[in-house]
């Protein structure tokens, strides 16, 4: 698909065939759903035309595009439980994603609480990141961060986990800001634990996860998922990294390369030179997030609302 | 597509077959993909819509059709009709066998039609099970779809997921709602659920062959020899409606011991038994059923004569739909209400407890929603002083609802934000007692029958119908003599029931230091209950009694007839003390005691301060309660087998614990014997 840019827009019956094409529908389903690379090329090839997948001449596909009633079912039931199914064919799904993730945008995202609050176009978003061995300073460093962000009326993306993700999720939190939690394992199980709930039906949090509700922590989920933090926010900063190593330098490092917005380093991490040779800006104090001059966030040329919403707060 | 499906009607019904007037229609939208509502009365033919329809998509190549329906006695009826037309029907329901359901597994591939009760499609089972086994359904029927609006006389929570559902469908899938009986109420509130550019078919229902009767409220020893001599009168078999499963097992006792071959049907009873009984009927094999509910919507026996309510139905639908069981093949039958002094009782604890209170819920989902991990229904049991029965209604309904999850035998707090529907609620209720006093007025029969009930389904054909007890000014010649009542009476004042022993200590509560099994050693053994809350005998006579401090003579008449029937020869004889009616108890006991020349000796206590058993709304709570208030008397004499009176029981857990500790001090056997059954009153 190369540079193509993706585009959607709402559409009822492309949204039902995306779930039915894309939905891990239970446990012992033998079947694979189509993975985000595989959806968007089945999606050109069939020019838009979802629902002509249930007459494929490829079997396993038509298998997979035979399952609107399951999937109907599967999306009834958590809908019905206050969990939202986006698709790019959804009025709440960020289409951020698609111009910057392409054909890596998952065409399927699960989420608890506001799902309008991803693709608000007045909302500003930072996210924090770091690596789970963080050291006192940097979860400092992290809740500054985040503590500024909530102040500033900018809603914090963070990953749920512990260390670097629980100290910005708290702090951000505490000063009465929302967080955008993108979860490596399924958002229906992480609620049945019941902080991260209690957040939820407060308002304070919004979980959002590519994978089945009821699945758990893998590996894969997690390598998975780190593109969709950098790739949700206006601003990213990078409180914990460490040089050639985890989800945080890859995911940092993917996200300058590809322009996913600025990325703001704490100088005291330990690959924040080697991060700034990448194109990182290092952020002494939290203001300097704000403050950074606008480079290139890898947006088509025409600016989104969001962008001249950015520009605006940074001349202000 | 009309030549097409007219062939398809003449291939499957015969070749004169020709459509009513809506049929043809319906068969289009559903086969068009598009959504229809199909309001017609029983045997109008809404079955045929989909049979035609199903066989249309069939011959596209299209999926089976899916059909949801809430009950096994209307599925199994259907299913044999579509046989009768060569199309391949299966069923999956809770009911089913293992066998059964591998068999239905094992042929689904080539099924024609799917009949499913709402639980089966939202069970864990069916997508990975049956639907990965079929082509994707090509259109969803939903029958008695007027239990998908709040304002249906039979609404179910269940039905709100296939709401859901059906708005997760892609648009080219066909959906058909049907149902026999709807206000326009209902109709409008299941035309804006099931979508736009939906095609409503409405018609008449006006029953020709139905003679309605409606006789004044009577006590219930009239009412059971009405029913008797009634029942005696027919040819055929028939159905008589009681509100109560205890009201079923009664009646149905009651006309058994006068030689009359009836059957209680009620919904605690296994599915093997309901079937066996709804087939007896089928053949006639039986005399008359006495019914709950249970035996509701749907249930298909063209030949069936009469219909009696032995108590004042819920409503003006759910009585056309109950009495309308009758006469559907025969040209004529006959309906008959009768009514009680406890129908508004009852229907009033019906009404409101539908819907969990706002404190139940408020405080079910504070509890939920504090606990990480989720709880188990017992975990929440000990924790709320809610009772047991309206504890697991609330948790159905509440998940129904999707405000909690339940994942394995553990409840959640789900992400879906709760807001109490008081509005809604009240208006329920208020519409529920408004339908009540709608079939009070309709008692009254101050005008025709069927055309007050018309008239209460929003029906524009509505006119006398010229055959019921207004139109005729004649009355049915079944009234019974005093000598028929007054057996009747005695019938009620013989039903003592048995008082099984607890075994079990409930489920982690505080305050209980005794847990799991409780030793055969330290349990009571089979006792005796002499009378029953609101039975019009020897329960409401021992209330009476209690409320005076006196026992009467009558009372302690029934009590001696009943040690006679035991045959057990007590040692001694003993009380569970009450703060409120020890006089009364000792009293009862000193008078029972001495015929059977036996020792009356006080062996228990009660704390002063204790709070009142019946404010305990749980077996958790009453346990721990009953725990904390009873002590055993030091000193006393307690060799050989002591009866053990109690004035009331409800949770059985103060008898439980009295007989723990009195064996526990040594005791010889314990026979309970208590005066009312007090389960289920308010």
């Amino acid at each position: 698909m190369g540079t193509h840019v993706l585009s959607a827009e709402p559409d009822r019956d492309k949204h039902v065939l995306t779930i039915t094409l894309a939905a891990r529908l239970s446990a012992r389903s033998e079947l694979r759903p189509l993975s985000p690379a595989r959806f968007w090329t089945v999606y050109e090839q069939l020019g838009g035309d979802l629902p002509a997948a249930a007459e494929s001449e490829d079997a396993e596909l038509r298998q997979l595009a035979g399952r609107t009633a399951a999937a109907a079912l599967h999306a009834a039931e958590l809908e019905g439980q206050g969990i939202t199914l986006l698709t790019p064919f959804h009025a709440d799904y960020p289409q951020r994603y698609l111009a910057r993730l392409g054909p890596a945008t998952p065409p399927l995202l699960y989420v608890a609480g506001a799902s309008a609050l991803l693709a608000d176009p007045d909302r500003h978003r930072l996210a924090v990141v770091g690596s789970r061995d963080a050291t006192d300073a940097e979860l400092d460093a992290a809740r500054s961060a985040a503590e500024a962000a909530a102040d500033r009326g900018w809603d914090v993306v963070s990953g749920g986990a512990k260390g670097v993700d629980a100290v910005a999720l708290n702090a951000a939190v505490s000063h009465g800001g929302t967080v955008i939690a993108l979860l490596t394992e399924g958002v229906r199980r992480a609620m049945r634990k019941g902080a991260l709930r209690r957040l939820v039906s407060d308002g304070q949090a919004v979980l959002a996860a590519p994978v089945h509700p009821d699945a758990g922590f893998t590996v894969g989920n997690a390598m998975a998922r780190n593109k969709l933090i950098y790739a949700l926010a206006d601003v990213t900063y990078v409180a914990a990294v460490v040089e050639g190593e985890g989800g945080t330098w890859n995911g940092a490092a993917e996200a300058l390369r590809r322009g996913y917005g600025r990325v703001g380093v704490n100088p005291q991490a330990q690959a924040a030179g080697a991060l700034q040779s990448l194109g990182a800006r290092p952020v002494a104090t939290t203001a300097e997030l704000y403050e950074a001059p606008p480079e290139d966030t890898g947006q088509t040329p025409s600016a989104t609302p969001v962008d001249s919403a950015l520009q605006t707060s940074l001349f202000d | 597509m009309s030549e097409a499906a007219r062939a398809s009607l003449r291939k499957l019904v015969g070749p004169e077959a020709t459509f009513r007037p809506g049929q043809l229609e319906a068969v289009e939208a559903l086969v068009r993909g598009d959504r229809a509502l199909v309001v017609q009365r029983t045997g109008w033919g809404k079955s045929a819509v989909y049979f035609i329809a199903c066989d249309l998509l069939r011959q596209q190549d299209r999926g089976p059709v899916l059909v949801l329906s809430p009950l096994l006695v209307l599925m199994r009826n259907q299913i044999d009709a579509a046989t009768r037309l060569g199309l391949k029907a299966l069923t999956f329901n809770s009911s089913l066998s293992k066998d059964e359901r591998q068999a239905a597994l094992d042929a689904v591939h080539e099924a024609d039609l799917l009949f499913i009760t709402p639980e089966a499609l939202q069970s864990a089972w069916f997508a990975p099970d049956v639907l990965s086994r079929i082509d994707d359904p090509s259109a969803v029927v939903v029958d008695e779809v007027h239990c998908i609006s709040e304002w249906g006389h039979d609404f179910r929570p269940k039905y709100r997921r296939i709401r859901d559902f059906l708005g997760q469908l892609p648009s080219t899938v066909g959906v058909l709602g049907t149902t026999a009986t709807a206000t326009q109420r209902t109709i409008d509130d299941i035309v804006e659920q099931l979508g736009d550019g939906l095609t409503a078919i409405v018609g008449d229902l006006v029953r020709p062959s139905l003679y309605l009767h409606v006789l004044p409220p009577r006590e219930q020893p009239w009412r059971l020899a009405w029913l008797e001599r009634f029942v005696r009168a027919q040819t055929g078999a028939g159905i008589v409606y009681v509100l109560t499963t205890y009201d079923a097992e009664r009646v149905a006792a009651w006309l058994a011991s006068q030689g009359i071959d009836a059957v209680p049907y009620t919904g605690v009873m296994e599915d093997a038994d309901r079937r066996a009984i709804e087939d007896r009927l089928a053949r006639n094999e039986v005399e008359a059923v006495v019914a709950t509910t249970a035996l509701g919507m749907g249930y298909d026996k063209p030949d069936l004569t009469w219909v009696v309510h032995y108590q004042t139905p819920a409503g003006p639908v759910s009585y056309y739909q109950q009495v309308g069981r009758a006469g559907r093949g025969v040209p004529e039958a006959t309906g008959v209400m009768l009514q009680g002094p406890e129908d508004a009782d009852v229907h009033d604890w019906f009404i409101t407890t539908a819907y969990p209170t706002q404190p139940m819920a408020s405080t079910l989902l504070a509890e939920l929603d504090r606990a990480d991990g989720g709880l188990t229904e017992s975990q929440l049991l000990a924790q709320v002083n809610i009772p047991q029965g309206r504890l697991q209604s609330a948790l159905v309904i509440l998940t129904d609802d999707g405000v909690i999850e339940r994942a394995g035998n553990r409840y959640f707090r789900t992400a879906k934000r709760f807001v109490y529907p008081r509005d809604r609620v009240e208006a329920v209720m208020a519409a529920r007692r408004r339908e009540y006093e709608q079939l009070v007025t309709y008692a009254r029969g101050e005008r025709c029958l069927m055309e007050t009930l018309q008239l209460a389904l929003d029906d524009p054909t509505a006119q006398p119908c010229g055959r019921c007890g207004p139109c005729t000014g004649s009355a049915l010649p079944f009234d019974p003599d005093p000598a028929e009542i007054d057996r009747a009476a005695r019938f009620l004042w013989q039903q003592v029931g048995l008082l099984e022993p607890r075994k079990m200590w409930p489920y982690q509560v505080a305050g209980l230091p005794v847990k799991g099994r409780i030793p055969a050693t330290h349990r009571a053994l089979q006792g005796r209950i002499l009378g029953r809350y609101r039975d019009g005998g020897y329960g409401d006579e021992a209330l009476a009694c209690r409320a005076t401090g006196q026992p009467s003579d009558r009372l302690l008449e029934g009590v001696a007839a009943l040690l006679d029937d035991w045959d057990v020869e007590p040692a001694w004889v003993s009380w569970v003390p009450s703060n409120q009616h020890d006089a009364f108890l000792q009293r009862l006991a000193k008078a029972v005691a001495e015929p059977l020349g036996a020792p009356v000796r006080p062996s228990l206590r009660k704390r002063d301060d204790a709070e009142r058993q019946r404010s305990m709304q749980n077996s958790p709570r009453a346990a721990a309660n009953a725990w904390r208030n009873l002590a055993v008397i030091p000193g006393v004499e307690m060799a050989g087998p002591v009866l053990l009176l109690d004035d009331v029981v409800r949770t059985r857990w103060t008898l439980t614990v009295a007989s723990y500790l009195l064996r526990e001090h040594g005791s010889g056997p314990i026979l309970p014997l208590v005066l009312c059954d007090v389960t289920g009153a308010g």
